[in-house]
């Protein structure tokens, strides 16, 4: 009668033993490290919103400026939801019987409705952002936001983590790009062959300090 | 290392400072100190309000796994879904998340001042002052900073009232409709209307269509901010109709009568900032104002005074007498007419010795100074010794310079005595505003009298005593809710802006006299006001700017410039009047047709009548003057309250647990008594500490648990009051001052159960005849007078944390500061590298002791802008009051029973070698490169080892969810909070970050549209903005132009614990005193009389 184990079995215990708590622990680690991290819990979140709106047509088959609508990005912490008068002014003579419009028409007749969207990018409350100062040092908005002229639905892009923004403020200069470029989402540097980001007379100077962020 | 040990064992410094100490505890010795502190920090037993557990039970169950799995799991899970909800129609150049600031004005006190609100998202959230207004000067009080939390009030009436019944708005109209209607028809008898203290003339113009609508109605007003003894006193010398005002700006020496125009009485914070202008020195060739003070109790003016002495409040009169004996010199009274019969009566009589001498070297001291003095009596005087002090001031030259006079516009009308002795004959009482019942004490029977009247119509914003005993109840709006206009004391209008809707849908006082005279809306009224019924196109444009500005303008009164009898000899400036003899009419008329030609003047004047010609008569003074005055007994003194005033503040819960600027005393008011009558009655101070005889010690009875203090029963004029005792250094002896607008039975539910009510014994500002003894009870107070001593323990005493010295050791030695150095630069060592302090804006901070009166403004409005959380009064007493900036009160000297006193603002120091940042062993505590201390709350895990190695005691700990706890407590709390700084949650460490939000914004600013860098003065911290004196000023230390680098460089800076060399960003200028030097100062007291408490 041959062993119902190999010999080699003997050493599975004493292996477990010895090798299962560390690995546990590692994989433990591991799995809060990316199973816990933005990187996992929120890149990819993709919302339904009140209204079916898309980026991708007004945006990039359009050409809409992002501005238009997010007409505060340049002057305001927050880009802003734009009001639904902004929508209203070509929707009064585009598409007036649409369906997939009616949130939107109801709400301009009357005033106590509202359009509700679902937060896509979400910052924590004890973290500070400010669109203005970004768009000012010329950042583009498809360094954070990602290729949203190619989205029907919006999706977050990247993981907004600390992590992540420190990277940029450590040295910004890969994500700076022309002044004329920031709302360009297609736009690569091999595109302005002339442009040095190291060449402006007052560089952009990002905090890396705990209140630069946190307050 | 031997230098630090050094430090340790000095016993006694070489240095020429002062002995300063927080308590009479503290005042006796080390061993009394440490046992108090001991009874501060070590509380036990206390419950978390959420998980119903003691802090060590949580411990003991939770441990460690929950802990893990809890934060294990959250991690996992993206936070819900939220919403953003935008505009249906965005109002023109609004941005999103950015505060806009609307002007407005107010009433706080017996001052009204201009406002700047600022709205976040359409909440007003902060108040700042209106620089262009006469009144603000851009500074405010705590009152005004803690009103926004009035507009929150949890337990505001929201809706009308029959009795206890809820009604509607409609079913109170219909009723109203019906039972005004047949008043109407009666020409208004019985009807009554008792108002406050009034400053609106819409709403004066509204009660004057009130009563041509009803003839026959009776007016009354009844406030006890109301100068109504400077009133009477002015009618007593002819002037009826006419208000004093002072300029401090121009005077040399100050003498205040027990005028707490530093604090409480009328316009504080012009006279404030006045008052400090003439203190802020460069260097010791400067010229510094005196100020004297003559007083009952210990006032914030009082704390200011170069010279002070106490003395009863009888006695105040009789030491202005006194003064007048000495200047009203026959030659003098030769240019006065009629004064004679005057002087004739002036004696020194009643004053001991050392009133005597005062009052001599007062005397000399004004007469020489002619023109340049200004001499201010309180409200709490009466009408006579204001009479006198006109009849001084105009004998010392002073009218025209220092003081001037202006029109007084209020409405004639009856007092609360009036009222009561009339409340028969009503059937109906209309009171807008104010709470009669309680503030009228129990003595003035005016609550009896009330009952007996059968429409009692209370519009109120509180819930009060005077609403419990009202038929109806009626929601008052507050006055960020409600349009109206004030009239300052100079006569500059401003027009009240409201920055929201009603939230209850309440309404205002002219808004409910305009519906019962069939006017239109607040803003119809106040419109018509000033547009006298035509809305020309001009006036629209003049509207809409005096909404923009905050004022009205040009419409400051002309000043009066009184006549004696045998006119011209008032000495006038020529640049504040027109030398004619008609100034006041033909001034009027020629501002009116000045300000048309700039289209801006309201159309017509309303309600602005033209002064008669004045003149000073002085017949009526001679007689009133007393001959005697009551000293019998203890005289038993009232006062407003720096917290509450007269009551009206006692449901604001960051002023409940503001600590009073002299006791210290949060959520409650106590009866102050000196140390001499608390040694005399055995009575012991907080914690059991009991009073020793002057250089004797006994061991304190402890521990902490429920600590209390001995009571008191203080019986005049027949009636009791038991109340808590709390023995103050510098409280004239034979004398209890006990603090009004405490005790309040019918009250919201942060001022129940908080406080004694003084009123119950009140029939007048001061009492003679009082009797004082033990009671057996004992009651626990709350002060935070022994908190975060930066002298921890024995041989730290002589820290030189406030360092004094009177203007001439100044002048002599300008230097003076460095001399109480505890040890030589060339000792100082540090533990820490410098961190590069050499490039970019690097934030500083300078606080000048010198103008600073402690009055916490700045403690509110730093409260306000960084939802900085309310802990209560237990936790108050174990020192756990959530302040960022602090104000220390030491008494200084080396008398127990006279001292003098000095504050001192700690914010954070933002020390360049922080000792907090090194032992944080997360890192959550960290340099910024701009010179900051940040605070990462996200990182903090609550070991307090910085709070531990603070030197300063700057850092608080969230023991608990304080902020969850507050907005649960009242609901609309959150309303308040101010987005842009994170609400800190349990167990994390906080403090002052120098408003980093606003440093952030500038910055922000400045990056994106400007050159980068922030221009001086456009950062300015919530203390620094908020302070009547412009004593805080913050900036770039580096440039060498900013206003911040250039108060460094005064000699008089110096920066706390210079020894430990950390660096520390805030510095100090030093605390200065200018006393007359006939008077014995007490900082020049020689040491050596007072040896035995070495």
């Amino acid at each position: 009668m041959s062993p119902l184990f190999p010999r080699w079995a003997n050493l599975v215990l004493p292996a477990l033993i010895v090798l299962g708590p560390p690995g546990a622990v590692t994989g433990a680690t591991l799995g809060i490290w990316y199973f816990a991290s933005p990187e996992f819990t929120d890149v990819g979140y993709a919302p339904d919103q009140p209204v079916p709106y898309s980026h991708k047509l007004h945006a990039g088959e359009l050409g809409i400026d992002c501005r238009y609508c997010h007409n505060t990005v340049e002057v305001g912490q927050r880009a802003a939801v734009p009001p639904v008068d902004t929508c209203m002014n070509c929707h009064k003579v585009i598409r007036t019987d649409s369906e997939l419009l009616a949130p939107i028409r109801e709400a301009a007749e009357d005033p106590n409705v509202s359009v509700a969207w679902s937060r896509v990018h979400l910052f924590p409350d004890y973290a500070y952002f400010d669109h203005s100062v970004h768009v000012a040092a010329a950042v583009g908005c498809v360094t954070c936001h990602g290729r949203v002229d190619q989205m029907d639905v919006v999706i977050q892009q990247e993981p907004l983590s600390m992590g992540w923004c420190v990277k940029c403020h450590s040295d910004p200069t890969d994500n700076l790009r022309p002044r004329s470029e920031i709302t360009n989402m297609g736009w690569v540097p091999a595109d302005s062959p002339d442009f040095d980001p190291h060449a402006a007379a007052r560089q952009p100077d990002p905090p890396q300090h705990c209140s630069g962020c946190h307050r | 290392m031997t230098d630090l040990i050094k430090i340790r064992r000095l016993d006694r410094p070489d240095h020429d400072q002062p002995r300063q100490w927080r308590s009479p505890a503290r005042f006796e010795g080390d061993a009394a100190a440490e046992a108090a502190q001991e009874a501060v920090e070590s509380p036990n037993g206390q419950r978390d309000s959420e998980l119903q557990l003691t802090r060590r039970g949580f411990m003991g169950t939770a441990g460690f796994t929950m802990a893990a799995a809890a934060s294990a799991l959250s991690g996992c899970i993206r936070k819900s879904e939220s919403f953003l909800v935008p505009y249906d129609k965005r109002p023109e150049d609004y941005i999103p998340g950015k505060p806009v600031y609307f002007a407005t004005a107010s009433k706080f006190g017996g001052q009204v001042l201009g406002l700047l609100v600022e709205s976040q998202d359409g909440r007003p959230t902060k108040i700042e002052g209106n620089p262009r207004h006469p009144g603000s000067l851009g500074g405010t009080t705590s009152h005004a900073q803690a009103s926004v939390m009035d507009l929150y009030d949890p337990d505001r009436p929201r809706v009308p009232a029959q009795g206890a019944e809820a009604t509607t708005w409609s079913a109170f109209d219909a009723w109203a409709g019906e039972h005004f209607g047949g008043l109407r028809s009666l020409g208004g008898k019985g009807l009554g209307v008792l108002l406050e203290d009034t400053t609106s003339p819409t709403l004066q113009r509204l009660v004057q269509e009130f009563r041509s609508a009803f003839p026959q109605a009776k007016i009354y007003r009844h406030d006890l901010l109301a100068p109504v003894n400077r009133d009477a006193g002015t009618g007593l010398v002819g002037l009826r109709g006419v208000a004093p005002r002072f300029n401090l700006r121009k005077a040399e020496v100050v003498l205040s009568l027990d005028a707490d125009f530093l604090g409480t009485d009328g316009e504080t914070v012009r006279l404030s900032k006045e008052f400090a202008a003439g203190r802020r020195l460069n260097g010791p060739d400067d010229a510094m104002n005196r100020l004297y003070v003559a007083e009952p109790g210990f006032s914030i003016t009082g704390m200011s005074a170069d010279n002070r002495i106490r003395m009863k409040s009888a006695l105040v009169g009789a030491m202005l007498q006194a003064i007048a004996h000495e200047v009203l010199t026959p030659a003098v009274l030769a240019g006065i007419p009629g004064a004679d019969a005057v002087a004739s009566k002036l004696s020194s009589d009643g004053l001991d010795e050392g009133g005597k001498k005062f009052a001599l070297a007062v005397a000399k001291d004004l007469a020489g100074r002619r023109g340049r003095t200004a001499v201010i009596v309180g409200e709490r005087q009466p009408a006579h010794v204001h009479a006198l002090a006109h009849l001084v001031n105009v004998a010392l030259g002073n009218v025209g310079q220092t003081v001037g006079y202006v029109p007084r516009h209020e409405l004639p009308a009856g007092d609360l005595a009036q009222l009561t002795a009339d409340a028969g004959e009503l059937n109906t009482l209309l009171v807008l505003g104010g709470n009669p019942v309680y503030s009228g004490g129990a003595a003035s029977g005016f609550a009896e009298a009330f009952a007996t009247i059968e429409q009692r119509i209370h519009l109120t914003l509180d819930v009060n005593e005077t609403s419990a005993a009202s038929t109806w109840t009626l929601p008052a709006s507050h006055y960020l809710e409600s349009w109206g206009d004030h009239r300052a004391a100079d006569g500059t209008v401003s027009m009240q802006q409201p920055l929201i809707e009603p939230l209850f849908g309440t309404r205002s006082g002219i808004e409910l006299l305009a519906g019962l005279t069939g006017g239109g809306t607040g803003l119809d009224e106040v419109r018509n006001t000033w547009s006298a019924g035509a809305a020309t196109a001009a006036f629209e444009r003049s509207w809409r700017r005096w909404l923009h500005e905050g004022i009205v303008a040009d419409s400051a009164a002309t000043p009066i410039a009184p006549a004696l009898v045998s006119a011209p000899v008032v000495e006038v400036a020529p640049a504040e009047v027109p030398a004619d003899g008609d100034a006041a009419v033909e001034g009027d008329a020629a501002e009116g047709e000045g300000a048309e030609a700039q289209g801006d003047a309201p159309a017509e004047a309303p309600v602005r009548p033209i002064p008669p010609p004045h003149t000073y008569e002085w017949s009526g003074l001679a007689g009133a003057l007393p001959g005697s005055h009551d000293v019998s007994g203890v005289e038993v003194n009232f006062v407003l309250d720096y917290s509450v005033l007269d009551g009206r503040y006692a449901n604001n819960p960051w002023l409940q647990e503001l600590p009073d600027p002299l006791t210290k005393l949060g959520w409650d008011n106590a009866a102050l008594i000196s140390p001499k009558m608390g040694r005399a009655m055995g009575i012991s101070a907080r914690g059991g500490v009991a009073l020793p005889a002057e250089g004797e010690w006994v061991e304190p009875d402890l521990p902490h648990e429920g600590a209390e203090t001995d009571m008191l029963t203080v019986k005049v004029g027949g009636r009791t009051l038991q109340v808590v005792a709390h023995v103050v250094p510098g409280i004239a002896d034979d004398t209890v001052v006990l603090a009004l607008g405490w005790g309040r039975q019918t009250v919201g539910r942060f001022g129940e159960g908080t406080g004694f009510d003084a009123g119950a014994l009140r029939t007048g500002w001061f009492l003679a005849g009082g009797e004082v003894s033990k009671a057996s009870d004992r009651y626990p107070i709350s002060t935070s007078q022994d908190h975060h001593v930066m002298v921890p323990r024995a041989g730290y005493e002589s820290r030189p944390l406030v360092r004094e010295a009177t203007m001439a050791r100044f002048k002599e030695h300008p230097d003076f500061v460095d001399d109480a150095e505890v040890l030589p630069g060339e000792r100082l060592k540090s533990l820490w590298e410098s961190p590069n302090v050499t490039t970019g804006q690097q934030w500083g901070l300078s606080i000048d002791l010198n103008t600073c009166t402690g009055c916490a403004t700045c403690v509110v409005a730093c409260q306000a802008e960084n939802n900085i959380s309310v802990v209560g009064k237990e936790r108050l007493g174990y020192g756990r009051e959530m302040h960022w900036i602090r104000i220390d009160r030491y008494f200084t000297g080396e008398s127990l029973e006279d001292p003098q006193a000095v504050v001192q603002p700690i914010p954070c120091m933002q020390c360049e070698t922080a000792p907090c940042e090194g032992v944080c062993p997360v890192a959550a505590t960290s340099h910024s490169p701009d010179g900051l201390n940040d605070m990462a709350y996200n990182r903090c895990i609550g070991t307090r080892y910085c709070a531990n190695n603070c030197p300063f005691k700057v850092r608080r700990f969230n023991y608990f969810a304080y902020a969850k706890e507050n907005d649960t407590a009242n609901e609309l709390a959150q309303w308040q909070k101010n987005p842009d700084v994170t609400v800190r949650f349990r167990g994390v460490i906080e403090k002052c970050t120098y408003c980093v939000q606003r440093i952030n914004a500038e910055k922000i600013e400045a990056k994106a549209h400007g050159d980068g860098v922030v221009p001086d003065g456009r950062i300015i911290p919530a203390c620094a903005q908020a302070c009547p004196t412009d004593s805080i000023v913050f900036g770039d230390i580096r440039d060498p132009n900013s206003l911040v680098a250039q108060r460094k460089l005064r000699p008089q800076e110096y920066v706390l614990l210079s020894e430990l060399n950390i660096h520390p960003r805030t510095s100090y200028g030093a605390r200065l005193r200018n006393p007359n030097p006939d008077l014995a100062s007490h900082a020049e007291a020689p040491a050596e009389a007072h040896g035995e408490h070495h």
